[in-house]
């Protein structure tokens, strides 16, 4: 089985496995419900699950991602129980007090995978679609740094603040490459009005092909620096916007080429 | 959609791939989630894994405002604490709204994560002193980089002494 689609939902997959297996989520079991604020769809939870039934969402979850990269019959269906376990343990993870927006972008740019139920035939639709999604996400995130500060998201050193203030945290792998840039105003305004343009201008990705690549680049740069000047680790958000933009714009390509006939051909009677 | 629908419909590129769903329900289905994805993230929803998107939208400045649970007079620092408790700074305005029972709750999970690290949180009673308190606490600065000096400590909620 090698079509578009299927190659696109192994890629998606293999970056769910990676979150799955990655992560500690073991180590949430015993966190007292009263500590807890779980999303809406594991309000039923009487508290964080025990660390066995963790550890066995996560071999589901593994198995279903194994069998949606293998691309063979049921890779649809592995899929779909790669997703749920993820979205499962995903949302153990943003149970704990915090909305968590580290996984957001996998579990949401995969959902037109969820809805493709076919293993293997001709439709692209689901990568359109991730690419929508993704370029709504990061649209979003620039959106709603306009609408609680403005512009002075940008001009003021709000930046400056945050760079400091994760300095001072000690997350990120070192603190020189976030003090350097706070220590040097422009290049903070720089950075903000880069961050911000770059969210703004991503909806760009839906309607002219040949910008997927460089946004896609642009992204991975994006939260690579992230992890450097904060130590947030965004680099499931790295792999989604590579996987999803730059596979959609090269195998769209090719498919474009191979099925669009020629000008000539199409001309002649 | 409107574009995917549109690139997809009758035109110049008959052999092109569908860019939408060839099935009504799946139409549909697609609609639906797009629809919930920008209408959470225009209106500021968390209904997540569909975010409103805040990552970092609050404008920093001089001055900050913090929550803080503090054990025996000191602040707890949350990443030492076991995994599923280190998100706690984030719990406690919920909790300071919340009922009596859940602080209680919370305050005994405390109580006995803080006990079993070896830590001693509850003084000798005679000293009436020590235990955990839950603080909100303002703090200004001269300007970035320079360090925020603490400006108002209030006491939201203190946790009572478990009984021995």
């Amino acid at each position: 089985m090698k079509t578009k689609v299927a190659w696109f939902r192994a890629a998606m997959a293999a970056i769910v496995l990676l979150r799955i297996v990655l992560w500690p989520f073991a180590q949430l079991a015993g966190t007292p419900r009263a500590l807890l604020a779980p999303p809406w769809f594991l309000r039923w939870l009487p508290g964080m699950p025990p660390a066995a039934v963790i550890v066995a969402v996560q071999v589901v979850g593994v198995a279903g991602a194994v069998v949606a990269i293998s691309r063979r019959k049921g890779a649809a269906n592995g899929f779909v129980i790669a997703w749920l376990a993820f979205l499962f343990l995903a949302g153990l993870k943003t149970s704990t007090g915090k909305i968590l927006h580290n996984d957001v972008t996998l579990l949401l740019a995969a959902v037109p995978l969820v809805l493709h139920r076919k293993d293997d035939d001709d439709a692209t639709w689901p990568i359109e679609v991730a690419v929508v999604a993704l370029a709504a996400i990061y649209f979003l995130c620039g959106y709603q740094k306009l609408v609680h500060s403005g512009l002075a998201w940008v001009t003021s050193d709000n930046m400056r603040w945050i760079l400091y203030d994760a300095a001072a945290s000690g997350r990120a792998p070192t603190a020189a490459v976030a003090t350097a840039i706070a220590d040097t105003p422009w290049a903070a305004h720089v950075t903000a009005a880069m961050l911000l343009g770059l969210e703004l201008t991503f909806p760009v990705v839906v309607f002219v092909r040949k910008a997927r690549l460089p946004y896609a680049i642009a992204a991975a740069t994006l939260h690579t620096g992230t992890w450097l000047t904060l130590g947030l680790d965004y680099w499931s958000w790295s792999l989604v916007a590579l996987v999803v933009l730059a596979m959609s714009s090269a195998i769209l390509a090719k498919s474009t080429e191979m099925k669009m006939p020629s000008a000539s051909a199409r001309s002649s009677p | 959609m409107a574009a995917l629908a549109r690139r997809a419909g009758p035109g110049p590129a008959p052999l092109r791939r569908p860019l939408i769903p060839a099935s009504r329900p799946a139409r549909a289905a697609v609609g639906a989630f797009l629809v919930v994805l920008v209408t959470c993230g225009l209106l500021g929803l968390e209904l997540w894994p569909f975010s409103g998107f805040k990552l970092f939208s609050q404008l920093r400045t001089d001055k900050q405002v913090r929550w803080e649970l503090t054990a025996d007079g000191h602040p707890v620092d949350f990443s030492t604490l076991p995994r599923g408790y280190r998100q706690g700074a984030h719990v406690l305005p919920t909790l300071a709204r919340g009922s009596a029972s859940r602080r209680e709750a919370a305050c005994q999970a405390w109580s006995s994560v803080l006990t079993a690290g070896s830590r001693q949180i509850w003084r000798d009673p005679a000293v009436k002193t020590g235990g955990l308190g839950v603080y909100r606490v303002v703090a200004t600065s001269a300007g970035p980089g320079k360090p925020f000096v603490e400006r108002e400590r209030v006491l939201v909620f203190a946790c009572q002494e478990p009984a021995r």
